[in-house]
């Protein structure tokens, strides 16, 4: 304040400008950003450039068998259909930053949208409708996607014009009631009752589903094979990601953030609020809409649950929320990492490095300094090789376990495995859960926290090896959870979200 | 330009505003004073539309306001600041006066897409009046602090930033609601000059202040409401002057 009153030309002086520099600062804090901010311009471009390159091969890496062998990968359909899993949750999940990142408007029913587009889909490019014709309607897609988009965008916009006056909770409430609805009329709208028709009509086929959906098809091109789609939906997410992007660098996408920070200052500083919070709902639904097609069309069926129901609602929001709520390119990375991490973790010799390489991290993180990190690590080397020894002499009883990869091995040769070797793997899970949050407890406490670092790591590791290793279904769930819910205590804005600041 | 007729307020059994009649004319610096409670900022919540009243009517250069939102009242030209600050406080300053320049923007949703000519066109001007009106406050909000978020700034700053939004949004009539609230005497000071460059700008001006130098300084006239009546009006001079409104800031014993 004071170097506010010196009457000076140059403007860089006072604290404002050290506050207007902390974003920068606060990126120096992490290597990786470091790394990438340190690139110049077109070195960042060229990596941006290379990752795309490198995406839009994998098509053609997992076409080739030779190539294939080589990655130690057997399956190709699988990474394919990854990706377009991906691609598809991507464009959701931008749908979804509309509303509840720019807008501000908690809307949980969001995966009716995408769902209803489905079963739209369902009804105007499939044998399922036979009212007017025996082969059922099979319109052009570019027609369906028109049709289907502008309706649904037209629905978000009534439902949004029911809630326009509630936000925060009650907002909440009232669209994943909106979602719920939907998800039970497609589970039971099997048997509804026309006027004008002796017999039930089938709108649905409940949890089954409708199958033998129509593929895409434009200017008599249809989309087959995976690989098809793969390169239409990369497209379509380019298309969508730079019409959002556009939109939210406009005044639109301004007043949207003037709302979503103080609703009542918008208003009266001329800005249509209730307009522009329906626009929001509309352009959500209408990108969850379109994604919707693309999706059943690419995988040939609608199955209501788990599909569309609150799972994937749940999903969505973990996405959006781990890239960064707001955040564009975040929604596309949480999408990313939510789709791709817990197929990868399937792979054991993966889920192993993956587990380890976390651990480590998080052992980094606590020490603090590497001098600390490497005096912790080798004390636990020592601690293994010291009980093993002890035990060894002491005749224990060892567990035989095959390792599945070199890694295993070499942690099992450094663990001694006790039998029984499940027993213990249990006990030391809990016991290794316990040790860490004792560690979090008394992180302040020198030596004490040293002793159960050691501890710890050595549990959790035996704890890998003979239990959650081996059942990586429940690990893989087990890891996305945590990693989530670490992420989220250090550092609460997501992955390339903002800090936002409400009072001050 | 503004008139107010008969306005009543109330809020359940309170009376927030009773009978209250004032003309602001074109050009001039009108300043509303009175103890706390006397109604001042519910006047201006009932200027721009935020809240109904019970009974009167507003008439902005001749049109009634009452029947219209708040964001239609601003676009009709009437903008306002607020006493306790409410600013964007996560989006960029430049950002934050290129959001009142909203109601005088048109461009749709296909035209942002598209990045249309029309669009750059209109994009670019917004960008201008925004530039423009953060240069009314010389060096203050220039360069750097462009770009920087609404949350960093210095209190002062901060009551800047506002008005300058307000400017954005093309209003002619400015409601300026305790500008100098938390200032030091020599920003309060830059206040009541940048109130008088603000008239010499062409903008009409309605001035709610506690600061009574800038009151002194600035206005041409002077109401003064208590417990939501009109007590007295005129000049600075006349309306310290009256006994009324020393017996509504010191108490009737005062007066004896």
């Amino acid at each position: 304040m004071s170097q506010e009153n010196t009457e000076s030309n140059n403007p860089k002086i006072g604290h404002d400008e050290w506050v207007a520099q902390v974003a920068s600062r606060q990126a120096q804090a992490y290597p990786l950003m470091r790394w990438w901010h340190a690139l110049p311009g077109y070195g960042q471009w060229l990596m941006g450039l290379l990752g795309l390159a490198l995406f839009l091969l994998v098509p053609i890496i997992t076409a080739n068998p030779l190539l294939l062998a080589s990655f130690n990968l057997s399956n190709n359909n699988f990474i394919l259909l990854t990706l377009n899993r991906f691609l598809i949750f991507a464009m959701l999940a931008i749908g979804l930053n509309v509303v509840v990142g720019y807008a501000g408007l908690l809307d949980l029913g969001y995966v009716a949208f995408y769902g209803l587009a489905g079963y739209f889909y369902a009804y105007l490019a499939s044998n399922f409708v036979t009212a007017f014709s025996p082969n059922g309607i099979h319109l052009p897609s570019l027609v369906v996607i028109i049709l289907i988009v502008a309706g649904v965008s037209l629905i978000g916009y009534l439902l949004g014009a029911l809630s326009l006056r509630l936000s925060g909770d009650y907002l909440a409430i009232v669209t994943l009631g909106f979602g719920q609805v939907f998800t039970l009329l497609a589970l039971s709208a099997t048997r509804i009752y026309l006027p004008g028709r002796d017999r039930a009509v089938d709108f649905t086929r409940g949890p089954n589903g409708i199958n033998g959906l129509d593929p895409l098809n434009f200017f008599g091109l249809s989309l087959n094979e995976n690989w098809h789609y793969f390169y239409f939906f990369s497209l379509m997410l380019l298309l969508i990601y730079i019409m959002v992007y556009r939109i939210n660098h406009s005044r639109i996408g301004r007043a949207w953030r003037a709302i979503r920070d103080d609703e009542l200052a918008a208003e009266v500083m001329g800005t249509p609020t209730g307009r522009l919070k329906l626009l929001a709902f509309a352009l959500g639904a209408g990108i969850a809409a379109f994604a919707g097609v693309l999706d059943a069309a690419w995988q040939s069926n609608v199955v209501p649950v788990p599909r569309y129901s609150v799972f994937t609602l749940i999903n969505l929001y973990a996405m959006i929320v781990l890239g960064g709520i707001g955040s564009l390119p975040g929604a596309v990375i949480g999408a990313f990492i939510f789709t791709l991490l817990p197929e990868i973790l399937r792979s054991v010799a993966l889920a192993s490095v993956i587990f380890y390489g976390l651990s480590l991290w998080g052992l980094y993180i606590f020490s603090g300094s590497w001098r600390r990190f490497g005096r912790l690590l080798a004390f636990g080397i020592l601690f293994g090789f010291v009980l093993k020894g002890l035990l060894l002499l002491l005749n224990v009883a060892r567990a035989d376990l095959a390792s599945s990869s070199a890694l295993n091995s070499l942690i099992q040769s450094w663990l001694f495995i006790a039998e029984p070797y499940k027993v213990l793997g249990n006990v030391l899970t809990i016991v290794g859960i316990l040790l860490v949050l004792a560690l979090v407890i008394w992180r302040k406490h020198q030596t004490f926290s040293d002793i159960l670092a050691v501890l710890g790591l050595y549990a959790l590791a035996f704890a890998w090896e003979t239990r959650l290793g081996l059942e990586p279904a429940a690990t893989r769930i087990l890891i996305v959870g945590l990693s989530l819910v670490l992420l989220m205590i250090f550092r609460p804005q997501g992955l390339l979200g903002k800090a936002e600041v409400r009072v001050v | 330009m503004l008139e107010l007729t008969h306005l009543n307020l109330q809020f359940g059994g309170l009376k927030a505003l009773s009978d209250v009649n004032f003309k602001l004319n074109q050009g001039e610096i009108l300043s509303i004073i009175g103890p706390n409670g006397a109604g001042k900022s519910s006047l201006l919540n009932v200027i721009t539309g935020i809240y109904k009243p019970i009974s009167g009517d507003i008439h902005f250069q001749g049109q009634s306001t009452l029947k219209l939102s708040p964001h239609q009242i601003t676009r009709l030209g009437i903008a306002r600041t607020f006493q306790n600050l409410r600013l964007y406080l996560n989006m960029s300053v430049l950002e934050n006066v290129m959001t009142g320049a909203y109601c005088q923007s048109r461009a749709g949703l296909l035209s942002t897409a598209l990045r249309l000519p029309s669009w750059r066109k209109e994009e670019a001007e917004i960008r201008a009046k925004a530039e423009h009106h953060l240069s009314f406050f010389g060096n203050r909000l220039q360069g750097y602090r462009h770009q920087q978020p609404a949350y960093s700034l210095s209190y002062a700053n901060r009551r800047r930033l506002e008005i300058a939004r307000a400017m954005t949004t093309g209003a002619s009539l400015l409601l300026l609601d305790e500008p100098a609230a938390g200032m030091n005497p020599h920003e309060s000071a830059e206040i009541a000059e940048v109130i008088l460059r603000l008239r010499d700008e062409g903008y009409t001006i309605l001035l709610i202040e506690h600061d009574m130098n800038v009151v002194a300084r600035a206005s041409d006239r002077v109401i003064v409401l208590d417990y939501g009546k009109v007590i007295a009006q005129g000049s600075f001079a006349e309306v310290t002057e009256h006994p009324e409104v020393i017996a509504a800031y010191l108490g009737r014993k005062a007066v004896g």
